[in-house]
């Protein structure tokens, strides 16, 4: 039963933050990021392989997080800074592409294959009584603190304040003397950021593949259940979307895990197509 | 701020009589340029080798589903990422429909059509109270949801292999070799072609356009956004089940793994680098990233570089999405303007820009 809780906590955990990085992007640029699976575990393989080549764990992650900050930059500078404006789909198809060029890069770069994080940590964890697997319990520690951090950035400090500004009105923001375009860039290197560390927890607590990429769906099914512009809203629906999943997986089979996901989902889009926790947006009639 | 307005569009041509400016053919230059050109496509299969007989019918199959796409995305715009599902709906109820009770060959076609109509519907039901974004992931979400039923249909019910189809017999003859189905495939493709100009400059079409531009205003002038949105999907959706369901025949098997999302992704880049809303457009995209991969490794076969077989389709990879990109930063008209403005740069040649009142005819 412990252990139960433990892989939803940490299961939870990863869809949060990766659901996260999508949001923060999308409040800030109007671009739904469906490249947010393959970021996370283009991550997880630089990190997987640091670590292989002899990085110790301790100096891997921070590579891995400063890799993420890089690839978010690189994104804004070269893409998204120039489609911003553009109709919605022009983003979204950009993420497509985007997502396609990062998997070239994975099946070249580190050969594609299934690979995993190693730490030197005992297999086990004792907390009090209990006989806990040591991944699951970094996976839940290090997602949550990191969702802590974001949150906090993102609530309480000035960096969060401005993008939390560009969120609700651009052209307000800009009139008042705000930088757009360093705080929507800001906001990409977060979010890239989340999603990176998001795959590497991934690949600590199961592993590195290209088929890995599919935690950006549940990540993406959690930001839509939740409402796309609600962190609140992520958070609340990636525990749906991790304890589905792993009831599926311990009872029926891992490999039908989204098929609970998905009817929720697409349930959740005719009752109410902006999410729980999303802004009401009725469609505009004649 | 870097928030640009696009321009603009400029017609092209202003229209000066109704029957001119809708019509697909203007001028003897045009009907050469057909004629010449179906002669070539024609006599094609003469020309090439069986392996390239077999890219070309590729090319037709692409093309099919491209235009098809194109109008949904392009002229609707909405945005699919299930493409790979819907070919996949097609091939696994055309496949499914053999294996069970034989059915002839046009049987399963229609019945595919059908099939990939009907989810087409349901999924246009759930967008008619969503937006661009959500539409798009909602056929993302369709793929995934459909890949893992066809995936467990296969574990459960057929071979792991999938299942084998026998070659199709059209009335009289049997379609086996390359060359039959090229003028097979040809034929159709030039149905689906024509049909999508057709239906793109008739009242329905011009509607699609219309609700894809500004739904409000649409509505506002007078047409049902709930209509377009509907007819739009479930008929792009049964031509690319359609496909789906041709393609699965000339390949001869059906099995969950061909509709990965790669699939889905090479359609979208046809449609991108070839021209969004254009029919034209699809046409250009699908032959060239069908034949993208195969060009690219004789490229490096001519060079003489030993890539290894999963570096080469991690190298394809990066072609896809760096296309994608580059022509939507930089030629977000894909191909398509580019051969307008070379047909037009020629037109015009030795002046730079022609007059108004001769580019007015």
């Amino acid at each position: 039963m412990t252990a139960f809780v433990l892989t939803v906590v940490a299961s939870w955990g990863i869809y949060a933050l990766l659901g996260m990085g999508i949001v923060l992007v999308y409040r800030t640029s109007r671009i739904l990021n469906i490249a947010g699976g393959e970021m996370a575990i283009f991550i997880g393989y630089i990190v997987a392989t640091a670590i292989e080549s002899g990085v110790p764990f301790p100096i891997a992650v921070p590579v891995g997080m400063g890799a993420a900050m890089a690839l978010g930059l690189a994104i804004f500078w070269f893409t998204i800074r120039r489609v911003m404006g553009e109709p919605p789909h022009v983003g979204l198809i950009l993420t497509v592409g985007i997502a396609t060029i990062l998997n070239g890069f994975m099946i070249i770069l580190f050969g594609g294959g299934m690979t995993a994080i190693q730490t030197d940590l005992p297999a086990f964890t004792r907390i009090g009584s209990l006989r806990l697997p040591t991944p699951d319990v970094v996976a839940a520690f290090g997602a949550w603190l990191s969702i802590a951090v974001i949150a906090i950035v993102y609530r309480m400090t000035n960096l969060g304040l401005q993008m939390r500004a560009v969120a609700e009105r651009v052209m307000l923001s800009a009139q008042r003397g705000l930088n757009v375009d360093r705080t929507v860039a800001l906001s990409w290197i977060i979010g890239v950021l989340a999603a990176g560390l998001a795959g590497i927890l991934h690949g600590e607590r199961a592993f590195v593949a290209l088929s890995a990429s599919v935690v950006g769906i549940s990540a993406l099914i959690a930001c839509l259940i939740g409402g796309m512009d609600s962190l609140k809203g992520v958070v609340m629906a990636a525990f749906v979307v991790a304890i589905t999943e792993t009831i599926t997986a311990l009872y029926i089979d891992p490999r039908y895990v989204l098929i609970a996901p998905v009817t929720i989902l697409l349930v959740i889009l005719i009752v109410r197509p902006w999410g729980l926790f999303g802004t009401v947006e009725e469609f505009r009639r004649v | 701020m870097s928030f640009h307005v696009r321009a603009p569009r400029i017609p092209s041509s202003l229209p000066i009589s109704m029957d001119r400016t809708f019509a697909l053919r203007r001028g003897r230059a045009q009907w050469l340029t057909l004629a010449l050109g179906s002669l070539a496509l024609l006599a094609l299969p003469y020309a090439l080798s069986v392996f390239w007989i077999h890219l070309a019918n590729g090319c037709l199959i692409a093309v099919m589903g491209a235009v098809a796409l194109n109008i949904l995305t392009g002229n609707a715009r909405l945005v699919s990422l299930g493409q790979a599902a819907f070919l996949g709906i097609g091939a696994f109820a055309a496949g499914l429909l053999q294996r069970a009770y034989n059915v002839p060959f046009p049987v399963a076609l229609a019945a595919a059509a059908a099939a990939g109509g009907l989810v087409g519907l349901i999924i246009a039901l759930l967008s008619l109270r969503l937006r661009v974004l959500y539409v798009a992931v909602t056929t993302l979400v369709l793929h995934f949801a459909v890949t893992t039923i066809f995936s467990f249909v296969q574990a459960v019910f057929l071979d792991s292999s999938g299942i084998i189809l026998p070659p199709p017999s059209l009335g009289l003859m049997e379609l086996q070799t390359p060359i039959q189905w090229y003028y097979v495939l040809l034929v159709v493709a030039t149905l689906i072609v024509i049909g999508a100009l057709n239906l793109l400059r008739s009242f329905i079409g011009r509607r699609w356009i219309a609700v894809g531009e500004h739904d409000v205003a649409a509505e506002a002038l007078g047409i049902s956004v709930k209509r377009a949105k509907l007819s739009v999907f479930a008929l792009t959706s049964a031509v690319v089940a359609f496909t789906g369901a041709l393609s699965a025949y000339y390949v001869g098997t059906v099995s969950f793994e061909s509709y990965h999302f790669g699939l889905a992704i090479a359609y979208l880049a046809m449609i991108i680098v070839g021209g969004i809303g254009s029919v034209l457009g699809s046409v250009l995209g699908a032959v060239f990233i069908t034949l993208l991969p195969y060009v690219l490794d004789q490229v490096f076969l001519l060079l003489d570089l030993r890539i290894r077989a999963n570096v080469l389709a991690g190298i394809h990879q990066i072609a896809f999405g760096s296309l994608i990109v580059a022509f939507l930063l930089f030629e977000p008209r894909g191909l398509a303007e580019i051969w307008r403005r070379i047909r037009s740069a020629a037109a015009d040649w030795p002046f730079r820009y022609r007059s108004v009142d001769r580019s007015a005819r």
